[in-house]
């Protein structure tokens, strides 16, 4: 019924016992007690405002098991930023207001966090990243110019220094 | 106003919200912890409409870890939920729908709850849960708001004789000369089907108690003040001994986060009866099954037109299926209410006759979503502009600009203010944003010789500036003032206390923006409190677009009401000549207070604040310590509104009954805008809303009243694949003559303004094939039926 | 919302282990793959495993290779990786198309092939393009047992295949492409990236006067089961495969397939769409399979 666990988010080690049935994302936000991760819909998992990047992969944590993670490292909108300095995500974000409510701002970060390590560019590829994420605030317009705008500061910094914010 | 080249109003500054939300700092409903919380549930009714034979929790209450499990038993001799204050006071007959926090004995729809599980843990609660068997009676359903009408129809309600929960007759000018004068006369049934809004963060409380403080009910909601006093009121509480609070970061809410509902009243309860703090958060399908739904009408149009295309009249019979009606505040009609008092929206249309019937069904309640009851009178009207128009060889631009309220104050037929606005300069700038006529029209000739189907829609209206005291009370038993207490606070800092709760309408920044800028200083000056209901004025909450015209114009005059008094102080401690200390010769700019006669004499407000809390011994004779005022604002007007166009391109692919909406263009007023940015995003979100609502939103009940849309994967929004690929924002100010800086509220309205300009255009695009669009939604199935009527019916 | 208790949770790191797992648990356990299918049942409680096998932690399942000139795809190989593996592109566009428009970026993450297959979801992308393809699915039980089934034999009916109680889709096979092939996939749904409520694969191969040698075509999005539409396809061979054989093919495609009405759509519409679905994808699958004949030259 329980396993025990240890899971790396945001380069921190998180040993706990849980029950075979726990949601990661639950033992993201209730064991970890990184709140950042939000729940936004109940079975079907539509909705990806629990986006978080598993070995550098944008997946649904209300879709997994807690104890399938176990020895995984995970990055969540906490561990976004970098000795201090905030990602080009979110100043993306802040700088092209793509959020006001700011719940599913998470979800759509880690995914864009998969996108940017990738070479995909378009504004057509840009959507269909972040089709896995709903936003009803924005309606999606500033969240494409957010990306946009992540990318040019990327694209600006030497490799080394791109390679810092994708930890993963 | 103070005039500095210091002003932060009008600029797109990032947002103060976002430090902590980029962050993942948001502290959300969900995001509290607090000791020896219990975990609240709710087994609801899998039946549309059945009497409760037994209930039998004996099971659930035995297993360990659960702590309470309650019935409707518990609540049957309390008093109905609806009472005279939650319940609109409205012209017309309304009824009142009898219904308890949890059911003594029947249930109305599928989803209601009937019995609470408290549990240590949530996934603990769920086997709980369970565990409850529930026997229930079925009785006759009725889905259907026209066969809930029809004799011999199941009731709801047995005691009422019908399923009519509120009917209003609104009459403004002769319609009837009208029609008798008329060149063309044009009916049509419109229906709309029930769409709406689902926020991302679902409806959550943590209710606590204790004897010495009483009880305080952390709640995702847009009106905390409203709710507080419904709550104490219909629990019996004293005032003083319940308080809520909107959690500082809300997950959105679209008007689902405003009723006063039933789970808010048990947790309330348990919490007390147990002693320990009980949490519930809604699960997404709760939320499907239960909030968010509105829409839902039917409209029979009749238009009375002169053969210039100008409008003389309309007569519309309205039936709307609100539900059950079993929610507070609302019980389902207010919304249909006024969409029927919008009806003619941003026409000058001299008579009105409009017949409302609300109609009971076993569907859930409708509550308020985001355009606020309009969205299917909208969808009438430009419809019947735009089909007219075909019959009278009118373009639908030049209808329009026949159509449109041309003389500002304009008083509808039926009363409704719209103080200022430029329909004639927004239609021109829609148009050309598009390239109509002419380079849209040979575009479209162009691509019918290729084969392909190109379209273009508009559509016009008025959205609510917030909605004035005059409306308010009577709808919703609440004012409709705006209301701040603006401190300046020791260090000099500006501290605004504002009753309502904004939940990504970004008020702590335009707030900062416009205090600042009446206070010569920045918005990082300036910090926003909102949402405790004992630390802020009442107020009556986030929604119908009162933020930036009653809210922010509140904040605006409080503190151009201490400058009298902080020029005073200057005055004094600047040891200048008496007769110097009239506002008017002082500038305040760069957080200092500046003589104007003589700029060498200068002051810190951060000084002046602190003489003023701190050292009120060096304050001038007569002057009070403290620099705190409140200001309550209510428009000299009994109506304030924006005037607003919005026009579309379509491709439409008759084969398959596809369209893709090529180019979205937005015409906006927010009178003056105090962050574009944060306008436009606002009008981003509202189009989304809209859109998605016309085309693949739809709520969908079984003839059983079984909801066939209760997971997100059934009920469809708008991906980012899905939204137009160039929308473009075009402000069109033109300011509030009551408000002080002008503003206008912006966000309620504008999903209202998508279905129409999508139907107008899809139908432009198919002039060749000669189909007439009435319904919503819009789905490619819908526009391939009307295209191949005979591939429809036949069969295989 | 939560799941039922799960008693066991094993993450084996071979086919073996699981095989034994399975055979040991049998009618209690379930195969957990990518999840996205899986996981929501479970957390609607419509499946309540008293085991759970997790499949993520054996390579030997994802990986793609090629055997004797067909493709094998292990059942563990992700969405993602299926569409933008360079040998699917080459040689399988179709496949590639069908990975790419199933769900959302995060879903292609986890989701897998042998999983979404083994799922059998009528409305789902892969059945389709599987028929299409003609390919072959393997079927590993313990002890060595093996079994291959074609595609059209795999699927029986809504969320049912062949697959039993003890039995593990390990693999599945692509035949070679004939030098001239090509195909193409589309589908129709009511947001993007959602299921289908029609989706159409043709995959076709050409003959060297540019004549359609051979063709299949798949509907999906039909009550039971993904299906051929063999008559529709028997009409192409043979032909230029012009403007008006594309027609009829697509209006005989739509009346052969036995299609439903459900809350997505209606009978009549499906078969409307079927009609204007089956010539687009001829026409597509002929433009890649001359592409391809082209690039081999």
């Amino acid at each position: 019924m329980s396993a025990k666990v240890s899971i790396t988010i945001n380069g921190q080690l998180y040993p706990a016992t849980v029950e075979n049935r726990m949601l990661l994302v639950d033992f993201i936000r209730e064991v970890a007690g990184l709140t950042g991760t939000h729940v936004g819909c109940s079975v079907e998992g539509r909705c990806g405002v629990c986006t978080v990047v598993l070995e550098g992969k944008a997946v649904k944590s209300c879709l997994m098991l807690a104890v399938q993670a176990d020895g995984a490292r995970l990055l969540t909108i906490e561990g976004l930023a970098q000795d201090g300095r905030l990602h080009p995500i979110q100043e993306g974000f802040w700088e092209k207001h793509a959020l006001q409510c700011g719940f599913c701002t998470p979800g759509q970060m880690c995914t864009i966090y998969d996108l940017l390590k990738s070479d995909r560019r378009s504004d057509e590829e840009i959507r269909g990243a972040l089709s896995g994420v709903l936003c009803p605030c924005t309606g999606y317009v500033h969240i494409v110019e957010a990306v946009k705008a992540a990318r040019t500061k990327l694209d600006a910094m030497s490799p080394q220094e791109r390679q810092k914010f994708f930890p993963l | 106003m103070n005039e500095s080249a210091d002003s932060w109003v009008g600029k797109s500054i990032k947002r103060k919200e976002d430090v902590r939300l980029i962050r993942g700092q948001g502290q959300y409903l969900s995001d509290m912890v607090v000791s020896r919380m219990l975990h609240l549930g709710f087994v609801r009714s899998i039946h549309a409409h059945a009497r409760i034979k037994s209930i039998d929790t004996s099971q659930a209450a035995r297993m360990p870890g659960v702590v309470a499990v309650i019935t409707g038993q518990e609540f049957k001799d309390w008093a109905s939920v609806l009472t005279d204050v939650s319940i609109p006071n409205l012209p017309g007959q309304t009824k009142r729908p009898l219904y308890w926090p949890l059911p003594a004995d029947t249930v109305y729809h599928v989803g209601e709850p009937v019995v609470a599980v408290v549990a240590r843990d949530k996934y603990l609660l769920e086997d709980a849960m369970e565990l409850v068997d529930i026997d229930y009676e079925p009785l006759p359903v009725v889905i259907d708001a026209e066969e809930a009408l029809k004799p011999g129809a199941p009731l709801l309600y047995p005691e009422w004789g019908d399923n009519i929960i509120y009917h209003q007759h609104i009459q403004g000018g002769d319609a009837q000369k009208a029609f008798a004068q008329a060149d063309l006369v044009i009916s049509e049934r419109f229906q709309c089907h029930r769409t709406g809004a689902q926020p991302m963060e679902t409806r959550g409380m943590l209710a606590t108690y204790d004897e010495a403080q009483g009880l305080t009910l952390w709640l995702t909601t847009q009106r905390p003040h409203n709710i507080r006093d419904l709550l104490a009121s219909y629990m019996r509480l004293p005032h003083d001994r319940v308080r809520v609070i909107q959690p500082r970061d809300m997950g959105s809410a679209f008007g689902s986060k405003a009723p006063f509902y039933r789970e808010e009243i048990v947790a309330s309860h348990l919490a007390m009866k147990l002693g320990q703090p009980v949490r519930w958060i809604e699960n997404r399908m709760e939320s499907l099954m239960n909030v968010g739904q509105e829409r839902d009408q039917i409209h029979y149009v009749d238009a009375a037109l002169r053969k210039d295309g100008t409008l003389l009249a309309v007569r519309d019979r309205i039936i709307a299926n609100c539900g059950d009606g079993q929610v507070g505040i609302y019980a389902g009609f207010a919304m249909p209410h006024l969409g029927a008092m919008y009806l003619v929206n941003g026409n000058d249309v001299a008579a009105v006759d409009i017949d409302l019937t609300c109609v009971v069904t076993n569907k859930a309640s409708l509550t308020p979503v985001r355009a606020f009851g309009s969205y299917p009178g909208r969808f009438a009207v430009d419809r019947i502009l735009d089909i007219a128009g075909r019959r009278l060889g009118i373009d639908p631009l030049e209808m329009r600009k026949r159509n449109a309220i041309k003389q500002f104050p304009h008083t509808t037929p039926v009363g409704v203010h719209v103080d200022s606005g430029d329909f004639i300069g927004a239609l021109d700038k829609a148009a050309a944003a598009l390239g109509y006529p002419a380079a849209f029209r040979a575009e479209q000739a162009r691509a019918r010789d290729n084969g392909r189907y190109l379209g273009v829609g508009f559509c016009m209206g008025v959205e609510l500036s917030g909605v004035p005291s005059e409306v308010l009370v009577e709808m919703e038993n609440t004012p409709g003032y705006g209301v701040a207490t603006v401190n300046v606070d020791a260090q000099g800092k500006v501290h605004i206390a504002e009753g309502d709760s904004p939940h990504g309408q970004s008020h702590e920044t335009t707030f900062a923006q416009a205090v600042a800028s009446e206070l010569g200083l920045t918005p990082d000056d300036v910090y926003v409190t909102y949402g405790d209901t004992f630390s802020t004025p009442f107020s009556t909450g986030t929604l119908g677009s009162r933020g930036a015209s009653y809210t922010l114009s509140a904040a605006v005059l409080a503190a151009r009401a201490l400058r009298p008094r902080i020029c005073r102080i200057a005055a004094h401690l600047l040891k200048l000549p008496p007769e110097a200390g009239q506002p008017e010769q002082f500038r305040f700019a760069g957080g200092e207070v500046i003589w104007i006669k003589d700029p060498a004499k200068r002051i810190t407000l951060r000084e002046i604040a602190h003489v003023s809390i701190v050292a009120p011994t060096k304050l001038p004779p007569g002057i009070d310590p403290g620099l705190e005022h409140t200001y309550h604002f209510e428009a000299a007007a009994s109506g304030m509104h924006s005037c607003n166009v919005h026009g579309l391109t379509v491709e439409v692919f008759p084969d398959t009954g596809k369209f893709t909406v090529l180019k979205y263009v937005a015409v906006d007023d927010s009178g003056l805008a105090i962050n574009p940015m944060v306008v436009r995003g606002q009008i981003h979100g509202g189009v989304w809303m809209g859109l998605g609502n016309a085309t693949s939103e739809e709520y969908v009940y079984d003839e059983t009243g079984q909801q066939l849309t209760a997971t997100l994967a059934d009920y469809h929004m708008l991906s980012a694949m899905d939204m137009p690929r160039e929308f473009e924002v075009i402000h069109h100010d033109v300011a509030s003559p009551h408000t002080p800086l002008g503003s206008k509220g912006k966000g309620e309205g504008v999903p209202g303004m998508a279905p129409a300009a999508l139907a107008n255009a899809i139908e432009d695009a198919l002039t060749p094939f000669g189909i007439k669009i009435t319904d919503l939604p819009l789905k490619t199935e819908y526009i391939w039926r009307l295209l191949h009527p005979d591939q429809a019916a036949a069969k295989v | 919302m939560y799941p039922k208790a799960i008693e066991s949770y094993f993450a084996p790191t071979t086919v073996d282990e699981a095989l034994k797992l399975l055979t040991e648990h049998r009618n209690g356990a379930k195969l957990l793959a990518g999840g996205q299918s899986l996981m929501p049942m479970i957390k609607f409680r419509l499946v309540e495993p008293g085991c759970l096998i997790d499949l993520n932690r054996i390579p030997a399942l994802a990986t793609i290779g090629e055997a004797d000139g067909a493709l094998c795809v292990g059942a563990m190989v992700r969405h993602a990786d299926v569409a933008t593996h360079p040998l699917v592109a080459a040689s399988y566009p179709l496949l590639a198309d069908a990975a790419r428009l199933i769900g959302d970026l995060q879903i292609r993450n986890r989701g897998t092939i042998g999983g979404s297959l083994a799922h059998a979801d009528p409305s789902a992308d892969y059945p389709v393009a599987m028929l299409a393809l003609e390919a072959r699915m393997v079927l590993s039980r313990a002890g060595g047992g093996r079994r291959v089934v074609e595609a059209d034999k795999f699927f029986v009916g809504p969320l049912t295949s062949v697959l039993d109680a003890d039995e593990l889709l390990t693999e599945i096979q692509l035949p070679k492409p004939a030098a001239r092939a090509g195909g193409a996939y589309v589908k129709h749904s009511l947001v993007a990236g959602d299921f289908a409520l029609v989706s159409v694969g043709v995959q076709l191969t050409l003959r060297t006067d540019g004549r359609c040698e051979r063709a299949t075509i798949a509907i999906g999005g039909l009550p039971a089961r993904a299906a051929y539409a063999r008559q529709a396809a028997k009409l192409l061979a043979g032909t230029v495969l012009d403007d008006a054989i594309c027609a009829r093919a697509g209006q005989t495609a739509a009346g052969e397939v036995e299609v439903g009405t459900d809350v997505r759509a209606s009978e009549a519409y499906r078969r409307g769409l079927i009609a204007s679905y089956v010539p687009a994808m001829i026409k597509q699958a002929r433009e890649r399979a001359g592409a391809a004949a082209a690039a081999k030259k």
